[in-house]
């Protein structure tokens, strides 16, 4: 055995024990159904660095007969010196047989020097018939934790923690369903009380994990101001045949602007659901990616993003931070008339932008390319546009970054609740600079814009896992 | 702390073209592989520069793309140093060139060697600020463009014309490094230019006996243009008083066209005094010095400057090259899942068998209390009374109470074995809270599946 700790996860058939391995792995590959029984045999899931291993987890079939096969320990168990040696011969006894098989297979890990995770479900009233399986654990005489999981709605938590207490040093509640980054961090430490002998390695798995998940922000941020920073400088290009004239090709313009950002939001929001581990259900495979509704659906822009007093604001206070700075360079000199200036400008501008019609405040640039009259479309010339993606986007990152690898069947992001609107002022006013300041240099903007950008909305996404 | 290098920074980008199909984790692990090599070469975690930098050098196949790059715009910068000198030189010294009949005038040669070169100074800052502005490159910056691409496309075979503009665009992404580049190299055209021109106005001077004048059709007189030229040498003036004529040879060095002569001078008188006539010669080249050379120093100093700190920063401020630096620095967390084989699950599927009637109320049933929540027998019974009308006692169905989240597991099963055949056997799944879990009607349904199975003449219900 390596140095790496295991953990063998053990429980009661059906009691979600290979949810909390899939949660804690965040591997979706784990079997998890309704059906009893679908774990047969124990299975192995390493948590690598670099290939090397930094826990295990094995999931084991259920206790189907704990009572029975307790009796047949105690056959085997001369006194309480013996335990451990009463469960081996039993193990022994029973290894490739039919009669006591999960039994035997569950146990065979914790033998070989296995932690012991023991699973229940907190919502279910606890009955003394798991007496049996908890005194099997408790003369294997490994460390064990024991782990109250939720799969329903009840709520017997209270009388599960005093029965467990009397067979396990540490008991903890764990949703498996619902646990985020910081729940399973907290499990982790919890594992290092559990058993001096792994205080080392698993220091060092919640250090690599919690920078893991820092690096999952960060990106998730760069991909979502990537997407911003696109929107902001989209452009579509249509050739006109003789005698059109621009307005003409309007219609088509918006439409092929409008489906290049749903590609763009789509394939960003896939990439983010590909760095917090999930595989098997591709968000980019789902209509709205996961969102309930169409980026550019009128309940879309009416839930999302800033409302039209918010644009205001936040156009006011940029342009007079534009002015302020005016101001500050000319040493107070100018008492503050660019401050003034920079808001009024800057607010009325929001004001109107945020009145207008998608595609009405476009720049339309035609020229000729090899004889041929080509009209530029775009950028959208919404104000409210890059709000809307990115009010979209962080829930649909929160939304990510909070499930659970248990959690099965598609991915459904709820979309009412707009989180750019309970943004601060100040904070709201610095993403309008930013943005204003992105679309000024499309469609390159330099990097410490988009650095910047990365940034502000990695605080963002990090105040959100706080929240 | 390191630092990139062009050649660096032209490797990271090409690197970065090249694997732009490559899927993120590949990428990734890609990264980690050299990280760690990187790292084992006692490279400091935190030097993202220092990380770069010596990953591209990890198995230097020399030269890379970044050093022929480095090569080109060496090679493109001393021609433009070259040319610049050869222009600064040629131009002085045909300005400058007396051939006997009329003097050279001095106003026309600080206007083509001084004058042109601030106005194209002029047109340089209005170029390079306000800085938030779209910059399309001017026409000198695209004709250097042009130069450079030609240089680089001669080096870089390989890349290919549309590979190179793209470059062109990555590098002039980080903050205008490309821009600025091109700027220094403009600005050491400028330098050598204005060196090139010292030179020739110095030779000039030295070998041969320059007469310098000036003329003007205005109502000019010479005190206003003495006053103009001591307002231009105001910089050197004051510590070199020589630097600009004095009233007198102002006013002695106003030449007609018109007469053949200087306008002070006696008829028939052919020349002046050497001294007088030659007098502009430390303004000239002070003008020269200090308008030319000096402001296009400056503006080198600048934009080496920018190109160095751009190429300082760009490790920290670049987004794709911090997330190169992530990867190379942070480890790869994944899963790995022993290969086991997955069973379908064991409940057996379902029955047609129709469920049998339950007995009238009033019936009496044996009671099997398993593993079911504890509650004590008296509240059980009490439920079974008010469920099903039925008396506890023996005989009769039998009634085995189980939990209502109990699935039915082979030690459950156990208690089904030896029912005598016939007799009906009822399961109740006792659920004391009596709230509405989902999960409730499916366990019952596994229930009645596994007992249709062993060919029980049974019935599953609620209690």
């Amino acid at each position: 055995m390596s140095d790496a700790p295991e953990f063998v996860v053990v429980g009661r058939v059906n009691k979600g024990k290979s949810s909390i391995v899939a949660t804690l792995a965040e591997e979706e590959s784990v079997p998890i159904s309704d059906e009893p029984g679908t774990t047969t045999e124990s299975r192995a899931y390493s948590v690598q660095v670099d290939g090397q291993v930094l826990f295990t987890l094995v999931d084991t079939p259920g206790f189907q007969d704990a009572p029975a096969a307790l009796e047949q320990i105690r056959k085997h168990r001369a006194d309480a010196s013996v335990s451990d040696a009463a469960v081996r011969a039993f193990v022994d006894t029973y290894r490739g047989s039919r009669e006591f098989a999960e039994e035997s297979r569950l146990l065979a890990p914790i033998l070989k020097g296995g932690r012991i995770l023991y699973v229940v479900d907190g919502t279910v009233p606890y009955s003394s018939d798991y007496e049996a399986e908890m005194e099997i654990l408790r003369w294997t005489g490994r460390p064990r934790m024991a782990l109250v999981n939720r799969i329903g709605a009840g709520n017997h938590v209270e009388e599960w923690k005093k029965a467990l207490g009397q067979y396990f040093s540490i008991v903890r509640e764990f949703d498996a369903n619902r646990a985020g980054f910081d729940d399973r961090i907290r499990l982790l430490e919890s594992f290092r009380v559990l058993d001096d002998g792994a205080r080392a390695s698993l220091d060092r798995t919640i250090a690599i994990l919690r920078a893991e998940q820092q690096r999952r922000r960060r990106e998730s941020a760069r991909v979502i101001a990537s997407l911003l920073a696109t929107a902001l400088a989209q452009r579509v290009e249509l050739q006109l045949k003789p005698g059109e004239h621009e307005r003409d090709r309007h219609g088509e313009a918006l439409g092929a602007l409008e489906n290049q950002l749903r590609d763009a939001e789509r394939r960003a929001h896939g990439r983010i659901f590909e760095l917090y581990g999930f595989r098997r259900v591709k968000s980019t495979e789902l209509s709205f990616a996961g969102l309930q509704e169409d980026l550019f659906a009128e309940k879309t822009w009416k839930d999302l993003g800033l409302t039209h007093g918010q644009l205001f604001v936040a156009g006011t206070l940029g342009g007079a931070a534009v002015g302020l700075m005016i101001d500050l360079a000319a040493g107070g000199h100018t008492f503050l008339l660019p401050s003034v200036i920079g808001g009024v400008v800057g607010g009325t501008t929001a004001l109107v932008r945020s009145g207008r019609k998608l595609g009405s405040g476009w720049k339309i640039v035609e020229h000729l390319m090899g004889g041929a009259r080509v009209v530029r479309y775009g950028p959208l010339g919404k104000d409210n546009l890059p709000w809307i993606l990115l009010d979209r986007a962080l829930i649909y990152t929160r939304a990510i970054s909070t499930r659970a690898h248990s959690v099965q069947g598609e991915l459904a992001v709820s979309d009412k609740d707009s989180i750019v609107r309970t943004l601060g002022g100040e904070v709201r006013a610095k993403a309008v600079r930013l943005f204003s300041r992105i679309a000024k240099h499309a469609p390159t903007p330099p990097d410490d814009l988009v650095a910047d950008l990365r940034s502000w909305i990695e605080q963002r996404l990090e105040t959100l896992e706080k929240s | 702390m390191n630092r990139l290098s062009l050649s660096d920074l032209f490797d990271l980008e090409v690197r970065t073209l090249e694997e732009r199909g490559d899927p993120e984790e590949v990428r990734r692990t890609r990264y980690r592989s050299l990280g760690r090599r990187v790292l084992d070469q006692n490279v400091p975690a935190d030097d993202p520069a220092g990380l770069l930098r010596a990953m591209v050098r990890l198995d230097p196949t020399a030269p890379t793309p970044g050093d022929r790059f480095q090569a080109a715009f060496a090679w493109f910068q001393t021609l433009l140093g070259v040319a610049g000198a050869l222009c600064g030189a040629g131009l002085s010294l045909g300005l400058l060139h007396y051939g006997g009949p009329h003097p050279v005038n001095i106003l026309n040669v600080l206007a083509l060697l001084v004058g042109v070169q601030l106005v194209l100074l002029l047109l340089l800052f209005i170029a390079l600020f306000p800085r938030d502005r779209s910059r399309v490159p001017g026409p000198v910056q695209g004709l250097l463009r042009m130069g450079l691409r030609w240089i680089a496309g001669r080096l870089l075979p390989e890349t290919g014309p549309d590979r190179l503009r793209i470059l062109e665009e990555r590098l002039d992404a980080h903050r205008g490094l490309l821009r600025w580049l091109i700027v220094r190299a403009a600005q050491l055209f400028g330098v050598c230019f204005n060196l090139g021109a010292l030179a020739g106005c110095a030779y000039r001077i030295v070998f041969s006996d320059v007469a310098f004048g000036w003329s003007t059709t205005l109502r000019f007189d010479a005190g206003t243009f003495h006053q103009i030229a001591r307002a231009i040498s105001l910089p050197w003036v004051w510590a070199f008083p020589q630097g600009v004529p004095s009233g007198e040879g102002v006013a002695l060095t106003q030449y007609s066209h018109l007469e053949g002569k200087y306008l002070l001078h006696a008829v028939g008188q052919r020349s002046a005094d050497a001294s007088i006539v030659g007098s502009w010669w430390p303004f000239l080249l002070l003008s020269l010095a200090i308008y030319g050379l000096l402001p296009r120093l400056a503006v080198l100093g600048f934009s080496t400057f920018r190109v160095r700190r751009i190429l300082d920063e760009t490790p920290e401020r670049n987004e794709d090259f911090r997330r190169l630096v992530d990867w190379m620095r942070l480890p790869v967390v994944s899963t790995l899942a022993d290969p086991a084989a997955i069973l379908p699950p064991s409940v057996p599927a379902g029955s047609s068998a129709a469920d049998p009637d339950l007995p009238p109320p009033g019936t009496s049933c044996e009671l099997r209390l398993e593993g079911a929540p504890n509650l004590a027998r008296d509240v059980v019974e009490r439920r079974i009374q008010e469920r099903f009308g039925w008396t506890v006692s023996t005989g009769g169905p039998l009634l085995v109470v189980l939990s209502a989240w109990e699935e039915p597991t082979k030690g459950n099963q156990r208690l089904f074995r030896n029912i005598a055949a016939g007799r009906l056997v009822v399961v109740g799944l006792l659920n004391p809270s009596s709230n509405g879990d989902p999960r409730l009607e499916k366990i019952r349904d596994r229930w009645r599946r596994y007992l249709h199975a062993a060919n029980l003449r049974l019935r599953v219900e609620s209690l």
